[in-house]
């Protein structure tokens, strides 16, 4: 008879910790590409039925057109695409080249793995400091977006760190506790 | 020695199986550091300026649009469509899976999409009515490429975006290619399956069919149609699909819940997760080689060794082809592309033509084995092994590089709707 290990109160703290997180960049994730939608559609409607109709009763239809509304959606995806870098994390959805997978004895496969995790935390972390610098300098420089939409442009810009850290710490977790792994398509266990 | 360098750090972070953003990161930290001005914040500003463009937008609204039709009843009343006109002739099933596809493809933009949601429906109908194993598998897993090559298409809007190539000269370009290899596979069904027992055509049948999916069937004409007319942008054409879909698989079909359009999403999220900073970095290196002037070092020594178009042509096409075997179609789009279109350019090749030929060695790269997309796909949803898949398609891939063939020699199938 197999006796089944109860996790420790971390390893659960931790599950339920990232599984929360994941929810939360989900929800980040489907409020951006909604946005876009919404942004996008209306461009067009506005454009190719509201304004020809406003103009033939011979009313003002510049008050319906919002100006910039696809440098607004490309806003939106530049949030959806960095939270999207935690989204992949977490389910094993990054593209992982497998050209060199069988070069290891599959023996050593956890061990890589963990290796691989640990190499990729470190390395997310570099790129989360570089990320940091250039958002600072833009904040010190008050540059605002382009399109002539008053919006300070590290707004925007914020999400990159943001998302290079979270998948920094994810992939640092999954290398302290590879329980918490996903199971990555066509990857040897 | 700097190129030793920079082939051992890639080799190493391969053999530590990092994924493909960090890999292509260090390869331009590599570049920034040895070429370059040294400044690695640069390469965040890099990435930042290259998802700043509103032609992205189109890719996140098409993957979610691929979704819901897959999700909802579409790709089963296109099916039904399809076989009320082709089931009279003989191998008509197969005729209507490669014509399904050709017209799901013109909704999806995927490959994947295109072979789950066509052949979910009509691998079960072609074995029940006699088709052989192979074929029945191989024309449901070659047809689902079509998806990459006629338009709306992810991996040409990614050729656009690397190559800064007009996407809808590109979506343009698609139709004839993605037509050719339709007539030519549907040759093929009717030849291979001359025998099978066949029915005549009811004209009462196609009737109901054609009623019952004609919302899915506006889908292409609305899209490529808003596309091609000028009334939209691809990126707006891809946002008007998304709604239109939503609304026939909501409130005329019935057969989307909102469940569905969460899982739809989240689905998205995850691929556009990993997509979309591997656009950025793939497009920052982009920047990277056009300020290194890499093309003015690679034409001397390419031309070194091949001197005519038609050679350069067929040495492209070979190394494509086993790039194809080797990664993933938006690996090899984002990391060649910008290095080998400049290359082509100074032989000869128009821009949109190179992308074509190139979209199609990627597409053939999506039936052969070991990262063959499809064929991974197949496995899972067709319940067979990896052998039985291989064999099924190679008939299907020696007509593709038939087709390939034609495509190369003579532009005009690509240019003829671009002109």
């Amino acid at each position: 008879m197999s006796i089944k290990k109860t996790p420790s109160p971390v390893l659960q703290w931790v599950k339920r910790t990232l599984k929360a997180w994941h929810r939360a960049e989900v929800w980040i994730a489907i409020c951006a590409f909604a946005a876009i939608a919404g942004l996008l559609v209306y461009d067009v409607v506005s454009r190719e039925l509201f304004v020809p109709l406003l103009s033939k009763l011979g009313l003002e239809p510049t008050q319906i057109i919002l100006y910039g509304s696809q440098k607004i959606a490309v806003y939106f995806l530049v949030v959806a695409a960095f939270s999207g870098i935690g989204i992949a994390t977490a389910t094993g959805a990054q593209l992982i080249p497998k050209v060199a997978f069988n070069l290891v004895p599959s023996r050593w496969n956890k061990l890589t793995n963990r290796m691989a995790d640990m190499v990729t935390a470190v390395l997310l972390v570099g790129l989360t400091y570089l990320a940091t610098q250039f958002v600072l300098e833009s904040m010190a420089s008050g540059q605002h977006v382009s399109g002539g939409l008053n919006i300070e442009i590290w707004k925007v810009q914020i999400a990159i760190p943001l998302g290079f850290g979270s998948a920094a710490v994810r992939y640092l977790a999954f290398a302290i506790w590879p329980e918490v792994r996903p199971e990555i398509a066509g990857e040897a266990e | 020695m700097t190129i030793f360098l920079l082939v051992a750090m890639l080799g190493a972070l391969l053999i530590l199986r990092q994924p493909l953003l960090i890999i292509l990161l260090a390869a331009i930290s590599f570049g920034q550091m040895v070429w370059g001005r040294g400044e690695l914040v640069w390469i965040i500003e890099d990435m930042f300026v290259s998802l700043d463009k509103e032609l992205i937008l189109s890719i996140p609204m098409f993957m979610l649009c691929g979704g819901v039709m897959t999700k909802g009843g579409t790709a089963r009343r296109l099916v039904d469509i399809a076989r009320a006109l082709t089931g009279h002739l003989p191998g008509g099933l197969g005729v209507a899976t490669f014509l399904s596809c050709g017209i799901f493809a013109a909704i999806s933009g995927s490959s994947i999409v295109t072979m789950l949601a066509i052949g979910s429906v009509l691998y079960p109908a072609m074995r029940e009515s006699g088709y052989g194993r192979n074929f029945a598998l191989g024309s449901v897993i070659s047809g689902g490429t079509l998806g990459i090559i006629i338009p709306p298409s992810i991996p040409l809007i990614l050729y656009g975006l690397v190559t800064e190539t007009s996407i809808v000269d590109l979506f343009r370009a698609g139709i004839g290619p993605g037509l050719l290899l339709v007539v030519i596979f549907s040759i093929y069904s009717v030849f291979i399956n001359w025998n099978l027992p066949k029915k005549s055509f009811s004209l009462q049948n196609f009737l109901i069919a054609l009623k019952e999916g004609i919302w899915s069937l506006m889908m292409p004409i609305i899209l490529l149609g808003g596309i091609y007319s000028g009334m939209f942008s691809p990126t707006e054409a891809a946002a008007v699909a998304l709604v239109y879909a939503i609304f026939i698989e909501m409130w005329i079909h019935r057969e989307l819940k909102l469940t569905d359009l969460y899982a739809v999403t989240l689905d998205s999220a995850k691929l556009g997760g990993a997509l979309f900073p591997l656009i950025a970095v793939a497009l920052s290196l982009n920047l990277l080689l056009i300020d290194a002037r890499l093309s003015d070092y690679l034409v001397p020594m390419v031309r070194d060794w091949v001197s005519s178009p038609l050679a350069f042509g067929i040495a492209v096409n070979l190394m494509l082809l086993i790039v194809g075997c080797l990664m993933t179609t938006g690996e090899a789009i984002l990391i060649f592309a910008p290095i080998l279109m400049p290359i082509a350019q100074q032989f000869g090749f128009d821009k949109v033509i190179f992308g074509i030929m190139m979209i199609i060695n990627l597409e053939i790269g999506l039936l052969t084995p070991p990262v063959g997309l499809n064929l991974i796909v197949a496995m899972s949803a067709f319940k067979e092994n990896l052998g039985v898949l291989v064999k099924s398609v190679l008939p299907f891939i020696f007509l593709m590089l038939l087709g390939l063939g034609l495509i190369s020699a003579f532009p005009i199938i690509s240019l003829y709707f671009v002109r």
